[in-house]
């Protein structure tokens, strides 16, 4: 009790200014970045909303009257478990005119078997079997070499997509003959099976169903996630495929957006996926993405900071300084923050820590009330739950998250460690490397 | 009586003195009858087999068993025919000594023959019990022999020389000796044949997925290891060269910068891509396509004789089956018990007096049980006899319909009362099949039709027969 007091009298003793100066880092980055975001959002359906329902109405219409073929390229390795419930789950979509390219990159389970039960059912259309594994990159270019549609929707096997997915997520193309890729939304399938899953579906929220649809609008949307994205066959071919992987999918959008087109963000193409159900596993997850970052952001794709190169495009340039900024430099920068309320205010430390959390709690529930709004047509009922989560939101995204990203980024930039990944065949590791990529 | 030579003319010149020379396209068949045994001299196979055949395809016990020796004189199918004889000599192996054997082997084989009622004269001829009797009589086993000549892949040489045309019904003949427990058979190999001709000779044909069509090419898949490109190899040939089509690199060395995770087949008929083609066999015999999964596959098993097929060599399947049951059921000729039936319809209808009853009792399986029981089968079918007679009165008929249906002709007796007293004689039965066979056999079917003097006697007939022959 007595803590509070000294809190509420430390709190009200401070102007505003000198609180301003404290926390600096929460009112600069985090409460500018997000709460400006929704805003946008806000002020973005407020005038645009109705233009837009109409748009997605006529869209459909195309859609459904030009019925185009779309190839669902689905790679991975020892996947077979979740082939059977993937066909299922195909098999009831709103859409129809799709085929399903299973990859199976060199199993050494029973996915040979079922893949080839399901082809021979005519479950999925072509099951392509490597005999040796040659890395997610490969795999999901053997299959665009062979698919026929016109739109490719590329998803991971263990993606269980909403009935109207599919729809969806190639809906945008007939928008803007501009829009060369089309993200799905990708949700945590497996909401309530620890905190580790509620802690990540709320971050999926915020940071997918909301930051990115935010980004996209921005026109600086810099990643279509391999769990479930769409793109047009035409200019997936144009650029080669993927390039080989840790971070294809990063990858594969900045290639499609140097091609100058468009990376739209479908919030109504859903799609859920299982998550780490341990921050142990999280951990490891994350080391591999934050990695990836670094990787092809600074190392591959330098040139898209050269403002003197004949390629240059502005809206590249900013989403990748946004990302970099907001992943690589805002996590030294916090390190950075902890660091000097040590120095300047280390008796306060506590009060200052304290008030912090509250005003990231509160940030976090004025987000979620958007998002709730904002998704309202496709938010399940575990999801919305999540609100009651939120008071723990800032253990895991300000200091779990932290810590792992930024051993992360270190352990990448002093010992390039993601080529020694076991993500990628050896063999295909060792080539990037002497490549340079 | 002297032994019989034939085959070249040679025969004639080297043994004339001990041997009579008769050609059987030519002779009568008597001395061949008579003779101890029969030896061909030959240097042409379709000489000698023609020969065999014409030996074993007689039908007359005491020829077509008759001990067939051969001194080959350079036969080309040599291996073959040998199995389908007593025994061969190469011609230089061949002296005094063999001729002993000659007369000492044959000798047994005849004493064996002569146990057949009525081995002298023409009589049934049957195949399955020709060959039952020569595995007799030489106690020998069915051997199976590989062979392209034979559709089946293989064959029994023994066996097909008593056949008109070479493998004719082989299969069929194996299988109703084996499903009759008259052989039994021990496994040697098992093999892929045709649906509709038993053909082994198939043309394994890998087919597109979706049109069927066998014009398909198969491609080795290439891997690009530096920029994850993935595609057949005509997308990487340029002229002498392997040269990816994504990053434009040559390609140097498989295993290093590339390699070749798999292959995939594309159709030239209608473009479709797989890398699993469908199969489909084609008989070379009949034309039948058929799937591999749907393919006969049988087991080919050499056989020997069964202790039941003893008394089917010496008595015939047929004649053995039927004299036990006729003599165990004291009845009349069916034409008799025709004639007896309209009488009794007319009786009826004339005096309105009384009614009578028809039963009919099939016996399903009969013959099996009986076969599968040996020795016991004729204390089985007495005992029938017995418990079916236990409920008849004296002035009840009984006659043979076929050998598995018995009607009985039930006179003074209501329908309701004959019934009863079939129930009985079912309980009964049910009662020694599962004292006597080792699980109670369900194969009595019982019908009843009362006869009122309002139907034709063919009506009541009609009417009993109706259900009993399923
Ligand atoms: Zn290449
Ligand atoms: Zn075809
Ligand atoms: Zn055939």
């Amino acid at each position: 009790m007595l803590f509070i007091n000294n809190f509420i009298n430390y709190v009200s003793s401070k102007t505003f200014i000198e609180l301003f100066f404290l926390l600096w880092y929460f009112f600069i980055f985090d409460f500018t970045r997000y709460f400006l975001s929704d805003i946008f959002l806000c002020c973005y359906f407020i005038f645009f909303g109705k233009k837009f329902r109409e748009r997605e109405r006529i869209a459909l219409k195309k859609l459904n009257t030009f019925k185009p073929l779309v190839s669902i390229i689905v790679p991975g390795m020892n996947e077979g478990k979740h082939l059977d419930e993937l066909s299922d789950s195909l098999k009831f979509q709103s859409y129809k005119n799709f085929e399903t390219i299973v990859v199976d990159d060199g199993s050494d389970d029973n996915t040979n078997n079922i893949g080839r039960r399901l082809e021979a059912e005519n479950k999925i259309t072509l099951f392509l079997k490597n005999k040796t594994r040659g890395g997610k990159a490969s795999a999901a270019n053997f299959g665009l070499r062979y698919a026929k549609g016109q739109f490719i929707v590329h998803m991971d096997a263990d993606t269980s997509l909403r009935y109207d997915a599919i729809e969806k997520v190639i809906m945008p193309f007939f928008f803007d003959m501009n829009i060369g890729a089309v993200a799905g939304d990708v949700r945590v399938r497996n909401v309530n099976a620890s905190i580790a899953t509620n802690m990540q579906a709320y971050e999926y929220i915020k940071n997918i169903s909301l930051g990115r649809a935010v980004n996209s609008r921005l026109n600086i949307l810099r990643i279509v996630s391999g769990a479930f994205g769409a793109f047009k066959t035409e200019y997936l071919q144009r650029i080669g495929g993927w390039d080989i992987g840790p971070g294809l999918d990063g990858d594969i959008t900045v290639k499609i957006r140097k091609l100058k087109k468009r990376i739209w963000f479908e919030n109504a193409a859903v799609s859920y996926t299982n998550t780490p159900d341990t921050f142990k596993k999280l951990a490891n997850q994350r080391y591999r993405w934050s990695r990836s970052l670094i990787r092809f952001r600074l190392r591959k794709h330098l040139n898209v900071f050269n403002i003197f190169s004949k390629d240059f495009n502005i809206f590249n340039f900013l989403s990748f300084t946004e990302n970099v900024f907001f992943n690589v430099g805002l996590n030294f920068k916090w390190w950075f923050y902890i660091f000097f309320l040590l120095l300047f205010a280390y008796h306060d430390v506590k009060y200052l820590i304290l008030l912090n959390y509250l005003l990231y709690v509160l940030l976090n529930t004025v987000q979620f009330i958007v998002c709730l709004f904002f998704l309202r047509k496709t938010l399940l009922l575990n999801e919305k739950l999540l609100i009651f989560y939120l008071p723990l939101a800032p253990l895991y995204t300000g200091i779990y998250l932290r810590i792992v990203r930024t051993y992360a980024y270190i352990s990448e930039a002093l010992f390039k460690m993601s080529y020694k990944d076991k993500w990628n065949p050896w063999k295909v590791s060792e080539k990037a490397e002497k490549e340079k990529f | 009586m002297k032994p019989v030579i034939c085959g070249d003319h040679i025969a004639e010149e080297l043994y004339s003195d001990r041997f009579l020379y008769k050609n059987l396209f030519e002779e009568t068949p008597d001395k061949f009858i008579s003779a101890p045994y029969i030896l061909i001299v030959s240097v042409d196979y379709h000489q000698a087999a023609a020969l065999l055949h014409q030996i074993r395809s007689s039908n007359i016990p005491f020829l077509y068993l008759k001990s067939v020796f051969l001194i080959d004189c350079g036969i080309a199918e040599i291996d073959y025919i040998k199995k389908g004889l007593d025994k061969t000599f190469k011609k230089n192996e061949f002296d005094e000594n063999s001729l002993d054997f000659f007369s000492h082997y044959s000798e047994e084989i005849n004493k064996k023959i002569k146990q057949i009622p009525g081995s002298e004269k023409p009589s049934d001829n049957n195949i399955a019990i020709k060959v039952l009797r020569y595995m007799y009589t030489r106690n020998s086993s069915l051997e199976p022999y590989k062979s392209s000549i034979h559709y089946l892949g293989y064959t029994y040489p023994v066996t097909d020389f008593f056949f008109e045309k070479l493998n004719n019904n082989l299969v069929k003949l194996i299988s109703f000796l084996e499903d009759h427990q008259l052989i039994s058979g021990e496994f040697v190999d098992r093999i892929f044949s045709c649906t509709q001709c038993n053909s082994a000779f198939l043309n394994f044909r890998e087919i597109c997925t979706e049109c069927k069509s066998p014009n398909i090419e198969e491609q080795q898949v290439i891997h690009h290891f530096r920029c994850a490109y993935v595609g057949p190899e005509k997308d990487f040939i340029r002229e002498d060269k392997l040269v990816c089509p994504k990053c434009k690199r040559t390609l140097k060395l498989v295993g290093n910068d590339y390699e070749k995770p798999s292959d995939i087949y594309s159709c030239n008929n209608c473009g479709n891509k797989f890398q699993e083609p469908d199969i489909i066999t084609e008989c070379y015999n009949c034309s039948k396509k058929n799937l591999p999964q749907h393919l006969l596959h049988p087991t080919v098993k050499s056989y020997k004789l069964e202790e039941l097929a003893s008394s089917v060599v010496l008595y015939g399947m047929n004649n053995l089956f039927q004299h036990d049951i006729e003599k165990n059921f004291p009845h009349i000729k069916y034409g008799s018990f025709l004639k007896t039936l309209e009488t009794e319809i007319e009786r009826i209808r004339r005096f309105k007096l009384f009614k009578s009853t028809l039963c009919l009792i099939k016996f399903k399986n009969l013959d099996k049980i009986y076969l599968s029981q040996g020795i016991k089968a004729n204390l089985f079918i007495q005992e029938l006899s017995d418990i079916i007679h236990n409920v008849l009165r004296r002035s009840d008929l009984i006659t043979l319909y076929n050998e598995t249906i018995f009607i009985i002709l039930m006179t003074h007796t209501e329908i309701k009362n004959a019934q009863q007293a079939f129930t009985r004689v079912k309980e009964n039965i049910d009662k020694l099949s599962e004292k006597n066979l080792s699980d109670k056999l369900n194969f009595i079917k019982i019908n009843t039709v009362e006869i009122t003097g309002v139907k034709t006697s063919k009506e009541i007939m009609d009417e009993l027969l109706q259900n009993a022959f399923h």
